[in-house]
């Protein structure tokens, strides 16, 4: 197949001259030319558990080797961008503009939104920082303790993404946070 | 005009190559008949053309931006929401600013280069001294505030094939696919840097491939991980607490049959005969580990082991670095 010999090769292309005997990147490969007047192409490739032959026109009835062959086309093809190219969208003038206007409103929505986000977390931040200075000017022990830090901070597993349902069981009344484990750790 | 169809018809066919400007050429091959995006990127072949003799409907088509849906090098993003990003704006993100939160935090010095002392008269014009208990220079701490909330930057996906080395180079190559349905994202090959004799290890050899995820690929794949991956790994109880850079950077590793919970993998087994592991890393915007571990377990990664904590200068060591500069506290 052109297809696996023009990959593959470029791939597992030799970067430099390399300083080995058998410097055929494909192992023992004989690659034949393609021809537009032979009926056949055909490439070998060695590999670990034999040899591998890729060809292009009449189809062979080959035995498990053609299942191996098929996988690794198979896989190649879905890194080679060939027959990958989408169709190109053509618009309408009406639909050009629809989708601008569209595209332009999301747009701001998403702006919107980001600027809000960032607005809240100031506004939460400075009120942290405040609350902080008054504590402080009102007790030293309160603000002391306050400033008290888990070590190292963790968030528990059950504060997990959300879904778009929700889970089977939605409150579990009978919950407890799971036992610490104080395994001494084997090296 | 054959096997030029970019250039106006009735032109010369003999293109003189100090005339010449290149451009990006479409794919020739046929495109797919349904609309549809590609993880693989078309391949553009570079050809030269003279800009006088270029059709009008040509120049439309190499004008039109990438972001343009019109573009044949358009890829529509966000169509659909991102969960996980969505949970680390509204949730995560302020209970990550108040745990985060130190009170009248300075800035932390880092290692930086020494100058000298000019005890010697050789001192003038020297290189600068390496910096003290450092063998590189650290970044300073800045203050954890509002604008400098740690996240998920990128997701750094990187494989060693074995078997490519001892075997046969293709070897690489399913891992290497399979590292592209998981992510989202076509991986590139890595090649070996070195040749070494008793581990039959050629320079320049493909050994493995890399990719690095950004955006909602990320997210995907983070939550794929953390919800249906590691919970089906045997014995699996959480990244090591001491895994880290230093400057934010966690990684991890997942053995080879480790990788085949993955729905892609999972789905057709057959297909993924040998497939070698994964070194996972996750780039974050923390400025220290502990600050990305908190970030991480907030997103779902368990960590256990014992947690390193880095030295810290405290604060009267930072006092007496203040005072030898001249800044005066008065409590």
């Amino acid at each position: 197949m052109i297809l696996a010999q023009g990959f593959l090769r470029h791939i597992l292309r030799p970067r430099t001259p390399s300083l080995f005997a058998n410097s055929s990147v494909l192992g023992d490969a004989s690659v034949l030319a393609p021809s537009t007047f032979s009926q056949q192409t055909s490439i070998d490739v060695k590999t670990g558990n034999g040899t591998l032959m890729f060809t292009r026109g009449k189809r062979s009835r080959g035995g498990g080797e053609t299942q191996q062959k098929h996988k690794m086309v198979n896989m190649l093809s879905l890194i080679s961008p060939r027959q990958k190219q989408p169709r190109r969208i053509k618009l309408s003038y009406e639909d050009s503009l629809r989708h601008r206007t569209v595209h332009r409103a999301w747009q701001l929505v998403v702006r919107t939104k980001r600027e809000e986000r960032r607005l809240e977390l100031q506004k939460q931040y400075y009120k942290i920082k405040h609350a902080c200075d008054e504590l402080r000017k009102t007790s030293q022990v309160l603000y002391e303790s306050a400033m008290e830090k888990p070590s190292p901070i963790r968030f528990p597993m059950e504060y997990r993404i959300p879904t778009v349902t929700p889970p089977r069981r939605i409150w579990d009344a009978t919950w407890k946070p799971p036992a610490e484990e104080k395994k001494r750790r084997t090296v | 005009m054959a096997g030029r169809p970019h250039l106006k018809p009735g032109c010369s066919a003999y293109l003189r190559p100090f005339q010449q400007q290149r451009i990006q050429a479409l794919h020739t091959t046929s495109p797919v008949s349904k609309n549809s995006i590609s993880i693989v990127h078309p391949v553009h072949h570079r050809i030269r053309y003279k800009k006088n003799q270029l059709q009008p409907a040509y120049k439309e088509i190499l004008n039109t931006p990438k972001w343009d849906t019109r573009s044949h090098l358009f890829k529509p993003q966000y169509a659909q929401q991102s969960r996980l990003e969505e949970h680390y704006n509204t949730t995560i993100a302020p209970d990550l600013l108040l745990a985060n939160f130190v009170h009248d935090e300075r800035v932390i010095p880092g290692r930086k280069r020494q100058e000298w002392d000019g005890s010697s008269p050789y001192h003038v014009n020297r290189q600068k001294r390496a910096p003290a208990g450092s063998a590189i220079e650290t970044p300073e701490i800045k203050p954890r505030t509002f604008k400098n909330i740690p996240g998920l930057k990128a997701i750094w996906v990187n494989a060693f094939v074995r078997e490519a080395v001892r075997v046969n180079q293709e070897r690489a190559l399913p891992t290497m696919v399979m590292m592209q349905q998981i992510t989202g994202k076509k991986p590139r090959p890595v090649y070996s840097k070195s040749t070494v004799m008793t581990w039959r290890l050629r320079k320049n050899m493909m050994v493995g491939a890399k990719v690095k995820i950004q955006g909602p690929d990320m997210y995907q794949f983070f939550a794929t991980l953390v919800e249906v991956v590691l919970p089906r790994i045997k014995d699996f109880k959480g990244v090591e607490n001491t895994s880290g850079d230093m400057f934010g950077n966690v990684s991890f590793g997942l053995e080879p049959a480790d990788v085949k919970w993955f729905p892609e993998v999972e789905g057709n087994a057959e297909l993924w005969p040998n497939l070698a592991g994964l070194h996972i890393t996750f780039v974050t915007g923390a400025q220290t580990d502990p600050e990305a571990r908190i970030m991480l377990s907030a997103l779902g990664m368990p960590f256990v082991g014992k947690e390193r904590l880095y030295n810290v200068p405290s604060f009267e060591a930072l006092e007496a670095i203040d005072r030898k500069k001249g800044i005066k506290y008065d409590y």
